[in-house]
C-alpha cells in the first residue's frame, strides 16, 4: 500500500533525476549490447580475413615430410572427420620456356585438392581454381609469361617435366605470408609432382601441411594436441590466429582495441549511472531526513530507493535493448556504403544477456554507497549544514573493493588475459588516485583565492558551497572525459598507423645486391635516380674501449649490440630524420679527429638507448677485422613522416667508400614497366635479385584499409554515446545545484548575473576537469600504444586542446541548460516554499 | 617523454619489409641473426704467426646461427695449432653475400696481406637463381686477382640444392672445378660434404649448419688448407 | 519520581565547521515531568534548536544522557531511535519540513503507516479536518501557505499520539495571527491527548502561558 504510492511519488517528484538516470542505464546498455554485436561481427570477418591470409585454420611448416607421428595424428583427424588436410609444397626452382631458350627461377607452389580452404584463387579467366589447375597444366603469374616471353597454351619445363600454361594468377589468398619472394608464382597440381622429381635428397622443400577443422571451436584445441606430437624444432604447428603474418600484430592491436573499446564504455556507463544516481539521491537528502525524523527506519528507507533504483535501473534496461533493436533494424539503412559489408550489427543474445547482467549489478553496485551515505544520514541533518566528512567505515572499503573487483574480473574476461587485466586496472586506479590528488591540491589552491569580481567570487564560493559534491563531480567528471579522449587519442594513433604504413607512395619493388660499379648503370635502365643505400656489415666490438659482452647482449630481448649491423654513409640528413644532439651530422672537428685516428659517426637514438651510447662516445667497429674508431658526432631521431630504411650508424662518405659493400634500392612501378626493367637487368645486371611485392602489398592495403573504416566507426560510435552518457551525468549534478540560484534571485540579482555565475562555474569546473582528463588521457594513451600496441605516441596536442575546448563549451551549454528552468521562474514561488 | 624510443621498434608492415630486408639482404634467408663470437678485445696482444689464412665467404663461413668461435674458420685455425702450424684463421664472412658483393670486397681482402684465401660463395648466388654465367665469372675474376696478389687460393666447391632443377644444378656444381681447373688453384669438392641434407647436422633452416656441422667443415677443408700451407712454404 | 519524562543529564555538545570547534551547549541538565509544558528560551543561536535535537534524539550529544519515557537513548543506535521517535515523539518544525514529494494528508499519514496503523487515514483526515484543512488534503505542500504547511505539521506530529511533542519555534515562521492560531491549536490539542510539550521559543508571550521555562544564553541553563 505504501509503498508503491510512495515510490511513485518519489520518481515523481524527483522526476528529472529519474529520467537521467533511466537515460543512462538505457544509453549505456544501448552501447554494451550494440558494441558486443558489432564486436562479434567484426571478429567473424576479420577471423575471416585472417583465415584467408593462411588459407586454412591449422597450418604445420617443416622442411621435411610430416613426422610419423604426426602424420598418423592428421590421418586419424581426417578419419573421425573432424579435419580436412591438404599438403602444398612450396620450394624454388629454374623454370625454363624451352621454345625461347629462356629460365627464370619461379616460386612453386604444388596443391592438394582443397587449397585453399578458405578465400579464393583469382584467375585471369574468372574460372574456378580447382577445375583449371587439372593435371598436366600450370597456373602461373603474369610475369611468368613477360619474362618467358610465352604465352597460354605454351609448355614450360620445369623439373623434369613440362607442363602447359593454362591460365594466369590475379589474387592468390595467402600470398602475404611467403611475400619475400625471389621469383614469380607458379601454381602445379599435386598430380604432377613426381613427374617434376625435384624432391629428392638435397631439396629444400617448404612442406606446409593445411588443416581446416570442421568445428571452429575445436582449432586450438587440434592444434595443440598436433603440437604436442610434433618434432621439436623441426615441425611448427600455427593456428591461422597465432601464425607469424605481416599484419597478425595488426589483428592483435585491433582485437585488443575493440576490447579496449568495451572496458572504456563499461566504465563509462559506470560512471554515468554512479553520476545520476548520486545526484538522485542526493537530492533525496531532505525528504529522507525527514522521514527518519517522523520515525522510518533505515530499513524502510533503504528498501524502498532500492526497489526504486531497481524499478528505474529495469525500466531504463529495457529501453535500452528496445533502443539496440531499433538500432538493428535500420542500421543496414543508415551506414549502407560506410561499413564493410560484412559488418553487421547483431543482437547477440549472449550480449543482451550480459548487458542485462551488467547493467543490474553496475547499479547495484554503485548504488551501494549512496544507500550507505543515506543510512548514515543523521535526521538533524535537515537542520545543519554540517561539513563533516563521511565516515569511511569498513564497509565502504570492502564496496570500493568489490567495484574493483567487479571491473578487473570483467577486464581480465574482455582482454582474456589475466596480467595485462591487472596492470589495466591497476594502471586506471592509480589514474584515478592521481585525479582525486590533483583535484584536491587544486580545490586546496582555489579555496584560498578571493577574485576581485563579485560574479567570480560567488562562482568560487558556489563550488566550495557545503554539500555541493565538487570533488567529487571533477573526479566522476575528469575520469569520464579522461576515457573518451584516451579513446580519441589512441584512435588517431593508431589510425595514423595504419594508415602511414601504406601511402600510396609506397615502394612496390626492391632491388637487392647493387655493386657499387653498377649505379650508374642501374639508374639508366630504371630511367629515373633511385635512393640508394649502401650496405657496410660490421660488428660494434667496444664503446669508449669497454669490450661489448656478447653474453649479455644475447639476453636482450629485441635487438642487441652483438649482432651485424648495417652501417651506411652519406653526408645528409634524410628528410625524414631530426638531430637531436650535435649541430650537423659530423660536427666541425673533423681535423682534429683525422689526428687521433678517428672518424666522426652519427647514431640514431633507438640503438643508442639500446647501448647507452652517448654523444663523444669512441665506438670501435670491426669491418672485416679492421677496426674502425668512431667518435659519436651527433645523434638522430626518425621523425616518421615519411616511410624509409633507416640506419643505425651513419659515416662520412669518405670514411667507408672502399669499404665492402653492397646498394639496396626500392621504387614504386607499374607492372608492365617492372616487367621491361627486370628483362633489362636480367641481360645487363644479372646479379641484381629483384623482389616484387606489389600483390602483397595489394592484399594488406585492402584489410588495412578495412581496418582502419572499423575502426574510425568504432571510435565515434564510442566517444558519441560516451557524450551522451556524460552530458546526462554533467545534467544531473549540475540539477542539484541550481536550487542555490534561488537565493540569489530571492536577494534580488538579475538572470543576467545569476546566469554569469553559473557559466563561470560551469567554465571553472569544465577547465579543471578538461585540464586533468587531458593529462591522464595522454599519461594512459601513451602507455597504451606504446606498451600494449608497440606503435609510435603522437600526443596529437591540437586534438587535446580541441577536446577540452568542446568540454569546456559542453559543460557549460549543459549546466546552464539544467539551470534555465529556474532561471525563468519567479523567486516568488520558492519563498512562498521558505526553504 | 620517451615516445620516439619505442616507434622504432614498432613493425609497421611497411617497416616489417624494409627490416626483413635488410635482414635478408645480408644474411639471406634468415631473419634471426644470433650473436656470435667473443673477439670482443679491440685491441689484442699482438701474436706472432706463420701465416695468416682469410675465410673469405658467406652465412656458412661466418657461422651464422652459432657462436663465432663455433664457426669453422675458428674451428680450423685450432685445428691447425693443434697439428703444429701456427697459422691465423681471419673469419671474413658475411652472410648474405653472393659472388658479386665477394668479387667488389676482394680488394679489400688483398689489402690485409694474407697468405692464404679459402674462397666460399656462390650459395646465395644459387638460391637467387643468379645466371650461372655470372656466379663462375664472379669466381674467375676474384681468383685471378688473389693469385694476381700473389696470394694461395683454396676454393670451395659448392652444390645448389636439388629442387632448382637438374639443369641448373648439374651446371652450378660444374662452376667449382671448371674455374679451379683452369685458374690451377686447390678445390674443395664439396663444402658442406656429410653436412647438406641432414636434418641432425643442420639448423631449422635446413640452411645452416649446426656446432657439429661446422667441425665436419672444417674437417672437411682441413686437408685442402695443409695443402695450401705446404705450397705456400715451398 | 514515577512521572518524570524526559530528563537530560550533563549534555554538551559542538559542532565542526570547516576547521573551527564551536560549543553549542554545555553542560546542560534539566528534567521534564509528564504532561509539563517546558519552554527553552533564548535568543537566536543560544542553542536551543541544538538542545531540543539532542533531547528528542534527532542528534546525539557529544556528552552526556538522555532518558526518555525510561529509555536511555543516548545508547540507542539509529535503527532502534527511529521506530522509538515514531510511537514517542512528534516534532513541529520552524521551517515546517514536510516531503515535498506527499501530499498534505500523505504526509499526516506517514508516521502511523510507518506504525502500521490500519486506521492511519481515518485518523490523518479528523486531524486535518480539526485544523480546517480537510479541503486541502490532495494539495501538496508548496501549494499551501505557511499557515497551512505548519497545521499539516502540527497534525503529523500528532497523529501517533506521541507521548512528548517537541516544537522549535513553531510560530517563528509565521504571522502574528497564523502563528496565534497555531499556538492555540497546539496547546487545545495538548491538553486533548496529554501530551508533554517541550518548546523552543524567544516569544515571552508564549513563555508566560508555559509550566516551566529554562533560560538558555550561550548554551548554558541561567535559571
Amino acid at each position: 500500500m505504501l509503498n508503491l504510492r510512495f515510490i511513485t511519488r518519489q520518481v515523481r517528484s524527483s522526476g528529472k533525476q529519474a529520467l537521467i538516470l533511466v537515460l543512462c542505464v538505457a544509453l549505456s546498455l544501448l552501447t554494451l549490447v550494440s558494441l558486443a554485436g558489432f564486436s562479434s561481427s567484426v571478429r567473424s570477418s576479420m577471423l575471416k580475413d585472417a583465415r584467408q591470409l593462411h588459407a586454412a585454420d591449422i597450418i604445420i611448416h617443416s622442411h621435411y615430410p610430416l613426422s610419423p607421428g604426426l602424420g598418423s595424428s592428421i590421418e586419424e583427424y581426417e578419419k573421425q572427420r573432424q579435419a580436412t588436410g591438404a599438403l602444398v609444397h612450396e620450394f624454388y626452382s629454374m623454370t625454363t620456356n624451352p621454345a625461347r631458350e629462356k629460365s627464370i627461377l619461379s616460386h612453386l607452389k604444388v596443391v592438394e585438392k582443397g587449397y585453399p580452404f578458405y578465400g579464393t584463387v583469382e584467375l585471369a579467366s574468372g574460372r574456378k581454381f580447382s577445375d583449371v589447375l587439372v593435371k598436366g597444366s600450370i597456373i602461373v603469374e603474369q610475369s611468368v609469361l613477360e619474362r618467358l616471353d610465352a604465352g597460354l597454351g605454351d609448355r614450360l619445363q620445369i623439373g623434369s617435366a613440362e607442363l602447359i600454361i593454362v591460365d594466369t594468377v590475379i589474387a592468390e589468398p595467402d600470398r602475404p605470408v611467403s611475400f619475400f619472394s625471389f621469383g614469380p608464382r607458379i601454381f602445379i597440381g599435386a598430380a604432377d609432382l613426381e613427374a617434376l622429381d625435384l624432391i629428392k635428397m638435397g631439396s629444400r622443400i617448404h612442406y606446409n601441411y593445411l588443416l581446416k577443422v570442421h568445428d571452429p571451436a575445436m582449432v586450438d584445441r587440434l592444434a595443440h594436441e598436433l603440437a604436442t606430437v610434433a618434432v621439436v624444432s623441426q615441425e611448427r604447428v600455427n593456428t591461422f590466429e597465432n601464425a607469424e603474418s605481416g599484419v597478425k600484430r595488426f589483428f592483435e592491436n585491433f582485437l585488443f582495441f575493440l576490447n579496449l573499446i568495451g572496458i572504456f564504455t563499461l566504465l563509462l556507463a559506470g560512471i554515468g549511472i554512479q553520476t545520476a544516481l548520486g545526484a538522485l539521491l542526493r537530492d533525496s537528502e531532505y525528504t529522507i531526513g525527514i522521514m527518519k525524523a517522523v520515525g522510518a527506519s533505515n530499513r524502510f528507507i533503504c528498501s524502498h530507493f532500492i526497489i526504486m533504483i531497481m524499478l528505474l535501473g529495469a525500466f531504463g534496461t529495457l529501453l535500452g535493448l528496445a533502443l539496440s533493436f531499433l538500432l538493428q533494424l535500420y542500421f543496414p539503412i543508415l551506414f549502407e556504403g560506410i561499413l564493410p559489408a560484412s559488418v553487421k550489427l547483431v543482437i547477440a543474445w549472449d550480449a543482451v544477456f550480459e548487458g542485462l547482467l551488467l547493467g543490474t549489478v553496475v547499479v547495484g553496485l554503485f548504488s551501494f554507497l549512496p544507500l550507505r551515505r543515506v543510512r548514515d544520514l543523521k535526521p538533524a541533518a535537515i537542520f545543519r549544514k554540517e561539513s563533516g566528512a563521511a565516515r569511511k567505515g569498513w564497509e565502504q572499503y570492502i564496496a570500493i573493493g568489490v567495484i574493483i573487483c567487479f571491473f578487473t574480473g570483467l577486464t581480465i574476461w574482455q582482454l582474456e588475459d589475466v596480467t595485462t587485466g591487472i596492470y589495466f586496472v591497476l594502471g586506471l586506479v592509480g589514474l584515478l588516485g592521481l585525479t582525486a590528488l590533483i583535484t584536491q591540491i587544486l580545490l586546496h589552491i582555489m579555496r584560498k583565492k578571493r577574485p576581485t569580481g563579485l560574479a567570480l567570487r560567488q562562482a568560487f564560493r558556489g563550488l566550495f558551497r557545503p554539500k555541493n559534491a565538487t570533488r567529487a563531480i571533477i573526479i566522476t567528471l575528469s575520469a569520464a572525459l579522461s576515457v573518451i579522449f584516451s579513446i580519441y587519442l589512441i584512435e588517431q594513433n593508431l589510425q595514423a598507423t595504419f594508415i602511414q604504413s601504406y601511402p600510396p607512395e609506397l615502394p612496390n619493388v626492391y632491388f637487392l645486391d647493387i655493386q657499387p660499379s653498377q649505379r650508374a648503370q642501374f639508374t639508366g635502365i630504371l630511367g629515373t635516380e633511385p635512393p640508394f643505400y649502401p650496405i657496410v656489415r660490421a660488428r660494434l666490438a667496444a664503446i669508449n674501449d669497454k669490450p661489448i659482452d656478447r653474453k649479455v647482449e644475447r639476453q636482450r630481448r629485441r635487438d642487441n649490440l652483438s649482432r651485424e649491423f648495417n652501417l651506411t654513409y652519406r653526408n645528409i640528413l634524410l628528410d625524414d630524420e631530426q638531430l637531436t644532439a650535435g649541430k650537423s651530422l659530423f660536427g666541425n672537428r673533423l681535423k682534429e679527429l683525422q689526428q687521433l685516428g678517428e672518424v666522426p659517426v652519427s647514431v640514431l637514438d633507438t640503438v643508442a638507448e639500446i647501448g647507452d651510447i652517448r654523444m663523444g662516445d669512441l665506438l670501435i667497429f670491426k669491418v672485416q677485422s679492421i677496426p674502425i674508431r668512431a667518435r659519436v658526432t651527433s645523434m638522430r631521431t626518425r621523425t616518421q613522416s615519411q616511410v624509409r630504411p633507416y640506419f643505425y650508424f651513419v659515416f662520412r662518405e669518405e670514411t667507408l667508400k672502399a669499404a665492402p659493400q653492397t646498394i639496396f634500392s626500392a621504387a614504386k612501378m607499374e607492372r608492365a614497366e617492372l616487367a621491361e626493367v627486370q628483362n633489362r637487368l636480367a641481360e645487363q645486371l644479372p646479379n641484381i635479385s629483384v623482389i616484387d611485392i606489389a600483390k602483397t602489398i595489394e592484399v594488406l592495403a585492402r584489410i588495412m584499409k578495412k581496418l582502419t573504416i572499423i575502426v574510425q566507426f568504432f571510435t565515434s560510435f564510442s566517444i558519441i554515446a560516451g557524450l551522451l552518457i556524460i552530458v546526462s551525468s554533467i545534467f544531473a549534478t549540475r540539477l542539484a545545484r541550481i536550487r542555490e540560484a534561488v537565493y540569489y534571485k530571492i536577494l534580488g540579482a538579475s538572470s543576467g548575473f545569476v546566469l554569469r555565475v553559473f557559466t563561470l562555474e560551469n567554465f571553472v569546473l569544465a577547465l579543471v576537469c578538461g585540464l586533468l582528463a587531458g593529462l591522464i588521457a595522454q599519461a594512459g594513451s601513451w602507455v597504451v600504444c606504446s606498451r600494449v600496441f608497440a606503435i609510435s605516441y603522437n600526443p596529437r596536442l591540437g586534438s587535446t586542446l580541441m577536446m577540452m575546448s568542446i568540454t569546456i563549451m559542453l559543460v557549460i551549454v549543459v549546466g546552464i541548460g539544467a539551470s534555465l528552468s529556474i532561471l525563468q521562474q519567479k523567486p516568488a514561488g520558492f519563498l512562498r516554499d521558505g526553504e | 617523454m620517451k615516445a620516439h624510443i619505442k616507434k622504432y621498434e614498432s613493425q609497421k608492415p611497411y617497416k616489417l619489409l624494409i627490416f626483413l630486408l635488410l635482414i635478408l639482404v645480408v644474411t639471406g634467408c634468415d631473419r634471426q641473426d644470433k650473436p656470435s663470437g667473443t673477439q670482443s678485445q679491440p685491441v689484442q696482444p699482438a701474436q706472432v704467426y706463420e701465416g695468416t689464412i682469410i675465410a673469405v665467404g658467406d652465412s656458412l663461413t661466418a657461422g651464422l646461427g652459432v657462436a663465432e668461435e663455433e664457426a669453422y674458420p675458428a674451428v680450423l685455425e685450432e685445428k691447425l695449432q693443434q697439428s703444429g702450424n701456427n697459422w691465423q684463421v681471419i673469419n671474413a664472412g658475411i652472410s648474405g653475400e653472393t659472388s658479386s658483393g665477394a668479387l667488389t670486397r676482394i680488394a679489400w681482402i688483398i689489402a690485409q696481406e694474407p697468405d692464404i684465401v679459402i674462397l666460399e660463395t656462390g650459395a646465395n648466388d644459387g638460391m637467387r637463381g643468379i645466371p650461372i654465367r655470372v656466379i663462375k665469372e664472379n669466381i674467375n675474376q676474384a681468383i685471378q686477382r688473389l693469385k694476381e696478389a700473389d696470394i694461395g687460393v683454396v676454393l670451395a666447391g659448392m652444390q645448389m640444392l636439388q629442387n632448382f632443377g637438374p639443369d641448373y644444378t648439374k651446371q652450378f656444381a660444374a662452376v667449382y672445378p671448371t674455374v679451379a681447373e683452369a685458374q690451377q688453384v686447390i678445390l674443395i669438392p664439396f663444402f658442406l660434404e656429410q653436412v647438406a641434407g641432414t636434418p641432425s647436422l643442420n639448423l631449422p633452416d635446413f640452411i645452416h649448419p649446426t656446432p657439429e656441422g661446422h667441425r665436419i667443415v672444417a674437417q672437411t677443408v682441413y686437408p685442402f688448407v695443409l695443402q695450401a700451407i705446404q705450397q705456400n712454404s715451398r | 519520581m514515577a512521572d518524570k519524562i524526559l530528563e537530560a543529564v550533563k549534555l554538551s555538545k559542538a559542532y565542526r565547521v570547516d576547521a573551527r570547534r564551536i560549543t553549542v551547549l554545555d553542560n546542560i541538565s534539566l528534567t521534564v515531568k509528564k504532561g509539563d509544558f517546558l519552554v527553552i528560551e533564548g535568543k537566536s543561536g543560544s542553542g536551543k534548536s541544538t538542545l531540543l535535537s539532542l533531547l528528542s534524539g534527532l542528534d546525539k550529544p557529544d556528552s552526556g544522557r538522555v532518558i526518555l519515557h525510561g529509555t536511555d537513548i543516548t545508547g540507542l543506535g539509529e535503527d532502534q531511535l527511529a521506530p522509538f521517535r515514531n510511537r514517542t515523539i512528534g516534532y513541529v518544525f520552524q521551517s515546517f519540513h514536510l516531503i515535498p514529494s506527499l501530499t498534505a494528508l500523505e504526509n499526516i499519514m506517514f508516521p502511523a503507516e510507518l506504525n502500521r496503523d490500519p486506521d492511519a487515514l481515518s485518523k490523518a483526515a479528523e486531524l486535518l479536518r480539526r485544523v480546517d484543512l480537510h479541503q486541502r488534503d490532495d494539495n501538496f505542500p508548496h501549494q499551501l501557505s505557511g499557515g497551512e504547511k505548519q497545521r499539516v505539521a502540527l497534525c503529523r506530529a500528532l497523529v501517533n499520539s506521541p507521548q512528548i511533542v517537541f516544537a522549535d519555534e513553531p510560530t517563528g515562521n509565521l504571522d502574528s495571527t497564523n502563528g496565534e492560531i497555531i499556538l492555540q491549536l497546539l496547546l487545545k490539542l495538548r491538553s486533548e491527548l496529554r501530551t508533554t510539550l517541550v518548546m523552543a521559543t524567544h516569544s515571552r508571550e508564549i513563555s508566560s502561558m508555559a509550566d516551566r521555562i529554562v533560560q538558555l544564553v550561550d548554551g548554558r541553563i541561567v535559571s
